[in-house]
């Protein structure tokens, strides 16, 4: 992966999701970090991005609208998004992959388990 | 019976939270602990909006909220600034508090959390039953409180 785009408010949580994905592996990909839904949607129309890992729960835009943006766009459609929140239960896990989200993990997240669900992707 | 089941998933919420951010071990607090208040912690309030009306607050001394950060951020003690600390305790309250709530509720039963606020002089949303936990990381006290019935229903 070359580009991966990380979209959480909180900074903690964008480091905690940036040092998981440098441990298994993805520390070559240039990761670029996105503070809400609006500002990683702009980052996301600069340059082709491989992944999007974003949080739920962001003000301006949250991360199940920036999940619909990004499915409804001819040119990003196709980009995986690994929803990593607080508020995830079944329920809305079957709501978000319906939408077209890739994995949703709750937080926090482990190295273990992220590798296990971009294993796919990263072959 | 459900108290001892409060008390399990409490425990266990911020173990996990602590120990896969930060690995860091939570203990009893022992008479020694440093006990977060105003003038040496911050605390920060989180409501729960569905499926009942409560709030999940956090307290932690900034000493501890430091040492989080020096693991997480990799940032030298001196160059962490307040913000950075109220970013920490907001994340750390935000992470615990739906993982308490995904262990604690039903499988089926979905939640809404508002998002985390940060500060003492936070008015007091909460009504009805609270309880606190008071935990030891590291020599230095946290304390998570749950305020609402729906916390303690059952």
């Amino acid at each position: 992966m070359k580009r991966i785009v990380i979209a959480d408010d909180s900074a903690t949580a964008r480091m905690v999701i940036r040092r998981c994905l440098e441990i298994i592996g993805l520390g070559e990909a240039d990761m670029v970090e996105a503070p809400n839904g609006r500002e990683a949607l702009n980052r996301l129309k600069e340059e082709p991005t491989d992944l999007l890992v974003t949080d739920l729960n962001m003000p301006v835009m949250d991360g199940e609208t920036l999940l619909k943006w990004v499915k409804g766009s001819p040119r990003l459609t196709d980009l995986p998004v690994v929803i990593v929140t607080s508020a995830g239960n079944p329920a809305k896990e079957v709501e978000l992959t319906t939408i077209g989200a890739f994995a949703v993990l709750n937080k926090p997240i482990s190295p273990a388990t992220l590798l296990k669900t971009l294993e796919p992707l990263m072959q | 019976m459900m108290a001892d089941r409060l008390n399990q998933v409490v425990g266990q919420a911020i173990a996990v939270t602590l120990e896969n951010m930060a690995f860091m071990e939570i203990a009893p607090v022992q008479a020694d602990t440093e006990v977060p208040t105003s003038d040496n912690g911050m605390m920060a309030r989180m409501l729960v909006l569905e499926p009942f009306q409560g709030e999940v607050q956090l307290a932690a001394t900034t000493a501890l909220l430091r040492n989080v950060i020096e693991v997480v951020h990799a940032f030298p003690d001196e160059a962490v600034v307040e913000a950075m600390l109220s970013d920490m305790l907001g994340e750390l309250l935000n992470t615990i508090g739906g993982r308490l709530l995904t262990e604690y509720l039903p499988e089926s039963q979905s939640y809404r959390l508002g998002l985390p606020e940060v500060g003492w002089d936070l008015p007091d949303c909460s009504e009805g039953q609270s309880r606190a936990w008071n935990l030891q990381i590291e020599d230095q006290g946290l304390v998570l409180t749950l305020a609402g019935d729906g916390f303690f229903a059952g």
